[in-house]
Parts: C-alpha cells; sequence; structure tokens
C-alpha cells in the first residue's frame, strides 16, 4: 500500500537502532487475494536517563506491502454495466436456481403465446352475437416480435461472459470489442421485439377497437417478450459472478 | 440401504394411480390429447440425466452443458403443466379433463424425482 510507504525516520537522537524483521503473515488485504511477504521494520531510539516519562522504548513502526496494487474501487472499471446487479443471498444454490427460474420463464413466455394462436385457430364469434364469425386472427405478424426476442435470447445467451468483460491478456482486444458489439445486437433484437408487440397490440387490436377477447392476443404478445427479458435477465444474473471467491467474500 | 422394498412398491402404485389418471382424464372424453402430458413429464427427467455427467469441473458446478439441462428440465417442466392449461382455455379438451391430466402429471413426475432422490446414493457407488 503506498499510503503507509513512509520514508525513512530521521530520529534527532545520534544512536538509532534499526531491527528488520521479515515476517510471513496470514493477513486478507481488502481487494487483494494474493499473500505477499511483509516487511516490518522497527526503528527505535535507546531511552535517555533524565527523562523518566520516555524511559520505554517507542516503535515506530513502518509497514510496506510488496504485492501488487489492484483498483481499489468498489467495482471493476473495466465492465459493462455501470449499475452494479442486486446481490441475492440464495448462497451456494443461487446459480441452479436462476437457471431453473429462466427455464420456467422462458416456457411460460412462449406458452402464453402459443396459448393465443391456439385460442385464435379455435376462435368462437363475439359475445353477443353467434352469427358473426370472429374479426381478426393471429397471423404472421404476431409472430415476428416473438422471433426477434428469440433471436436476441439466444445470441446473447451465446456470449461468453468473460469474454465481454474483457479480461487483460486474455485473447486479443478485438475479440472484446466483438463480443460487445454482439452483445448489442442481442439486446437490440430482445428490445425491438418488446417495442414489435407494444407496436402489434396499438395498431393491430385497441385503435381497430376489438372487444376484450380478441385484444388479449395482442397482450399475450407483450407478456411474452416481457417474461423473454425477465428470463434473460434472471440467467444472466445467475451465470455471472457465482464464482468460488465471491462466496468467501459475501459469507 | 435406506430405502428399502416397501419404498418401491409405494413409488410403483403413486406411478400407477398418475398414469390412471392420464388414461381417465382422455378416455371419459374420448379425447386423447392429455397423453402428451404422460409424455412430457416422462421425458422431463431426461436432460438433466443426459447433462449432468458432462462436463462438472473441479468445484462442481460452472459448467455450461450442466445449465443447459437445467435450462431444458424446467422448460419441459412447465410445458408439461402449461399444456393441459392451454387446451382447456380453447375448449379443445374439458376443464375436467384438465385438472385430471395436470394432477396425473404431478405424480408421475413427483414419482421420478422421488425415486432418483432415493436411489442416488446407489448411482454414485458405480463410478
Amino acid at each position: 500500500m503506498p499510503l503507509f510507504n513512509r520514508p525513512n525516520q530521521r530520529t534527532p537522537v545520534p544512536i538509532a537502532i534499526q531491527v528488520e524483521t521479515e515476517v510471513q503473515v496470514d493477513v486478507d488485504l481488502p481487494n487483494q487475494n494474493s499473500h505477499g511477504p511483509t516487511r516490518v521494520s522497527t526503528i527505535w531510539s535507546p531511552s535517555q536517563p533524565h527523562h523518566p516519562h520516555l524511559s520505554s522504548p517507542q516503535p515506530t513502526t513502518t509497514t510496506s506491502f510488496s504485492s501488487m496494487s489492484l483498483p481499489r474501487a468498489h467495482y471493476d472499471p473495466r465492465r459493462v454495466c455501470l449499475n452494479p446487479f442486486p446481490e441475492f443471498s440464495l448462497g451456494k444454490h443461487r446459480r441452479t436456481v436462476g437457471v431453473y427460474l429462466a427455464g420456467a420463464l422462458f416456457a411460460l413466455a412462449n406458452w402464453t403465446f402459443l396459448d393465443a394462436a391456439v385460442l385464435s385457430a379455435h376462435a368462437h364469434s363475439p359475445w353477443g352475437q353467434p352469427d358473426a364469425p370472429p374479426p381478426v386472427h393471429v397471423t404472421f405478424v404476431d409472430w415476428i416480435p416473438g422471433i426477434c426476442s428469440l433471436l436476441g435470447y439466444i445470441v446473447i445467451n451465446l456470449i461468453d461472459k468473460d469474454r465481454v468483460r474483457g479480461e487483460e491478456g486474455f485473447g486479443d482486444s478485438r475479440a472484446v470489442w466483438r463480443a460487445r458489439l454482439f452483445l448489442f445486437i442481442g439486446f437490440a433484437l430482445m428490445a425491438g421485439g418488446l417495442a414489435g408487440s407494444v407496436t402489434v397490440l396499438i395498431l393491430k387490436y385497441i385503435l381497430n377497437g376489438y372487444p376484450e377477447q380478441f385484444t388479449y392476443y395482442g397482450y399475450a404478445n407483450v407478456s411474452q417478450s416481457v417474461a423473454l427479458m425477465l428470463s434473460a435477465v434472471v440467467l444472466w444474473i445467475a451465470q455471472s459472478g457465482g464464482s468460488e471467491y465471491e462466496y468467501n467474500l459475501t459469507l | 440401504m435406506a430405502a428399502g422394498l416397501r419404498t418401491v412398491i409405494l413409488l410403483s402404485f403413486v406411478l400407477a394411480a398418475g398414469f390412471l389418471m392420464i388414461i381417465l382424464s382422455c378416455a371419459l372424453w374420448h379425447n386423447w390429447l392429455p397423453l402428451l402430458v404422460a409424455l412430457t413429464f416422462v421425458l422431463a427427467p431426461l436432460p438433466n440425466a443426459l447433462f449432468s455427467h458432462c462436463g462438472t469441473d473441479e468445484y462442481g458446478e460452472g459448467s455450461g452443458a450442466v445449465d443447459l439441462g437445467r435450462f431444458i428440465t424446467s422448460l419441459v417442466v412447465v410445458s408439461g403443466f402449461a399444456l393441459p392449461i392451454i387446451l382447456a382455455h380453447s375448449e379443445v379438451i374439458d376443464p375436467k379433463a384438465c385438472v385430471m391430466s395436470i394432477i396425473g402429471g404431478g405424480l408421475v413426475y413427483g414419482t421420478i424425482l422421488a425415486y432418483s432422490a432415493a436411489f442416488s446414493q446407489e448411482d454414485s457407488e458405480y463410478e
């Protein structure tokens, strides 16, 4: 630590004894996981006989750590997102629970939209008018936002998380750039799917004034995109930063 | 061996009851679509069984293949519960058939889970 690295003190006493001891101390430094050798050098001046209150030796301890210094901030400045992800205290099973939850959300998203599609294929006439045919069906336009979200989901989850974080000396630096580009494309596809589903809901169902029985198709589309995004977020949280080292820090 | 012969008999009875529920939900309304639920729940533990043996590092976790197996497992289980609900929602099957097939599927999957939990000790002895 450069904070404690003071230069050698000049004491006014002409006789100074310097004892230098090298001790191996198993001490946990903040933000450092390497245990470097610790040099403790003790300088004291001999006691002066005409000053009884100074008779005891006054050691001045200078401690210097010879390990390399890492950034001492609370966050890693090389990472992508500015805000830290929320920490869940599920402990050791965090990764397992997160992956199961993400799979369940993924299935729920797709079944929500498939429910609308099946319902449209077996659609009844509107309530109160038994002879009129159903005015609207789920067509290929409704499938497009879900397909976009699905493609974005696949792209996001195919990217190696360590590659995006950009470790120094880990492959070439252009790989980090390319990984971030593809991550951006994935997020853009998911956001585009969400925006597209909202567009379909408004333009196709709400503005035409269909009864609630049929606007359900649009709402199912929107909830599919939202659940896919939630699933991606849960999977990302579960898979990133779940190493043993962080468990030791948090527990 | 903690789980004895009595456990096997009990689990097999529960499994038979689950299949009975599913088949009844199909046969009573002459609509054999809920049989897909039985197929789904039988296939549900397959991905975990396949992927759990490939690629575990020294920490016992952190492999992508294991995560993929868990992901597919949970996807299939949720599909098994969602399928009869959707079929009942669009009035392809009767709501009572939906409830019966969900209960039957839950019994079948619970049997599989309980069996693998009760006899997981013998699996590790072979390795």
